[in-house]
């Protein structure tokens, strides 16, 4: 099976310091690969060369068989690639509702006259989109803040917020950069339920995350970054019992992560 | 969302439309058109201050790009407005268009110098070029509103006129920003990370931004070259842009009604200050720092939601979340 997302040889240096060297991976449709390692081990940056926020120096990347380098943020997205970020970005003046009907931006068609005229085209499509919206918000559990700022939901929730935003642009590939931080320990079984029914229906997720039992519960494949290069590869269960990764990351004791 | 809820902008215009019935003095009605006309360059410079958050400066030129457009046209070719509507739109649609470019490169004070300079090369251009522009004097004698053989006279057919050019302004903007096209703008000012990661092309979004403020500020200076018959460089000087941001912050920075109502009070306390010449800057500057100082947000923004909680109404939603 040909990858949903395939990364081969990218490398990146910041002024004289290498962040990336030669790194690889794929993620399938359907399935859900990990990315670890320690702080500063080049995770967002590799994030941010899939998502096009960075260009990579070398490497290349290829989504659904075309070759996206040089492609803006906002075209791969039409493409169907979504991200959230590990600061999030959330559109903190506008209600949590806005915010998801904003994914939909796509896959909106009316015209600036169609809007200034309400016309039926207008309505009927903000009436599906809002449906839309509150389908979303149900699944991420945040129907009871719709109409509050997105700005003043606790952390938890802007994050599972974002992850709706995202979802909102149907993406056939999901990247997450930590999605768990700041959540709480039912929140983040929550999140988990999500995101397996997520790959379940189909799509690929490409995760970064510290919080190693999520991780290795939720994963397909869980690929481990460590100064800018993949060092491992493999099976959640592989990659406990790897002694290049205990050493590098997990540390002694693999099930009492960090 | 599909903006159900009554127009608070439409209420107020409704009250607006009012005031012959309290004086029908022709200077009152000129003052009271003149605060219409600023509420719509107002509502156009919010746009893309408050609501898109590009540090634009270059709100007096679109005024007076729109007003010299139609002045000329209508004043030196003898044009209706049935030419001189259309055109003024265009062109100023295709100058915002232009300006947003620099606001693709520079953000912030640096989109604030450049939009400046524009703003100052418009306003040498049109007082230094005599001829058709007029140079100094401007152009005196502009046309008032005219279709087919029907000619407005009189200040009161004036003043309606422009009152409806105010209504809808006001009502076709309220429906725009609750539409995709407000939902982008108010997307690029809040996060532009953000707003790429849900599809957003900001080379896009900017254009259209500054494209269709243009077109609003050029619509309140084809109002203001038919309405006043005369247009001079004065009226579309640093000062005007002062004036109108000035109106956005007292009324509410990215709130339309908040424009619309500053605009409206800016243009209308002076008249109790006409016994003190020479005291209304120290007014004007007075009420501005009273206002960043007691109600940062605006008027609007705190009225209405001390309105909200005293009627009871969105129990345990904050307020000024849903800055329109």
């Amino acid at each position: 099976m040909t990858a949903l997302l395939s990364v081969r040889g990218v490398s990146k240096r910041f002024g004289g310091m290498s962040v990336l060297t030669n790194a690889g991976l794929d993620v399938h449709a359907g399935s859900v690969q990990a990315l670890i390692g320690p702080n500063g081990a080049g995770k967002t940056t590799l994030l941010n060369i899939v998502s096009g926020y960075l260009a990579g120096d070398t490497g290349n990347v290829t989504f659904r068989g075309r070759r996206v380098d040089g492609w803006s943020a906002s075209r791969r997205v039409a493409a169907g690639m979504a991200r959230t970020f590990q600061l999030v970005q959330l559109f903190g003046r506008m209600t949590v509702a806005e915010n998801v009907v904003c994914g939909f931006h796509l896959h909106e068609r009316h015209s600036l006259v169609g809007a200034m005229l309400r016309t039926r085209h207008f309505l009927a499509e903000e009436r599906r989109l809002r449906r839309a919206a509150d389908d979303l918000l149900d699944r991420l559990g945040l129907t009871s803040y719709a109409e509050t700022a997105a700005a003043l939901l606790p952390f938890g929730l802007q994050r599972r917020l974002e992850v709706a935003r995202a979802l909102a642009t149907q993406p056939a590939l999901l990247l997450l950069d930590e999605p768990c931080a700041g959540l709480s320990g039912p929140e983040v079984q929550e999140l988990g339920d999500v995101l397996r029914r997520l790959a379940a229906d189909g799509m690929g997720l490409l995760l970064v995350e510290h919080h190693m039992p999520f991780v290795l519960g939720l994963a397909d494949r869980v690929a481990v970054l460590d100064a800018g290069e993949i060092i491992a590869e493999g099976r959640p269960a592989d990659i406990r019992t790897n002694s290049r990764v205990i050493e590098a990351y997990l540390g002694e004791t693999a099930h009492a992560p960090a | 969302m599909t903006g159900r809820r009554p127009s608070e902008g439409l209420a107020i215009l409704l009250l607006v439309a009012a005031v012959p019935l309290a004086t029908q003095s022709p200077y009152h009605l000129t003052v009271a058109g003149l605060a219409l006309i600023f509420a719509i360059v107002a509502q156009g410079a919010n746009l893309v201050m408050g609501v898109a958050g590009q540090a634009s400066f270059a709100h007096s030129a679109f005024f007076g790009l729109g007003a010299y457009t139609t002045a000329v046209l209508s004043g030196r070719y003898g044009l209706s407005l049935v030419a001189t509507l259309p055109v003024s739109l265009v062109v100023c649609f295709v100058v915002g268009f232009l300006l947003a470019y620099p606001a693709l490169r520079v953000r912030g004070f640096y989109l604030a110098l450049v939009t400046l300079a524009v703003s100052e090369i418009f306003t040498s251009v049109i007082s230094q070029l005599p001829g058709v522009l007029g140079g100094a004097e401007g152009i005196v004698d502009v046309p008032s509103f005219g279709l087919g053989g029907w000619v407005a006279e009189g200040r009161l057919t004036k003043y309606y006129v422009i009152w409806i050019g105010a209504v809808v302004a006001s009502v076709s903007l309220e429906r725009l920003l609750a539409s995709q096209f407000g939902r982008v703008a108010r997307g690029i000012r809040d996060s532009e990370v953000g707003a790429t990661s849900v599809g957003i092309n900001l080379t896009r979004a900017k254009t259209q931004v500054f494209a269709v403020a243009g077109v609003y500020m050029g619509f309140a200076g084809f109002l203001y070259a038919h309405f006043m018959q005369y247009v001079s460089p004065g009226a579309f000087g640093l000062n005007t842009t002062i004036l109108v941001v000035s109106m956005i912050v007292v009324g509410g920075m990215g709130d339309m009604t908040g424009a619309l109502v500053g605009a409206l009070v800016l243009s209308l306390l002076p008249q109790w200050l006409r016994d003190y010449v020479g005291l209304e800057p120290v007014f004007f500057g007075g009420l501005l720092v009273l206002i960043l100082l007691v109600l940062p947000e605006g008027l609007v923004p705190v009225v209405r939601r001390t309105l909200r909680s005293s009627l009871g109404r969105a129990p345990g939603a904050p307020g000024g979340c849903v800055a329109v």
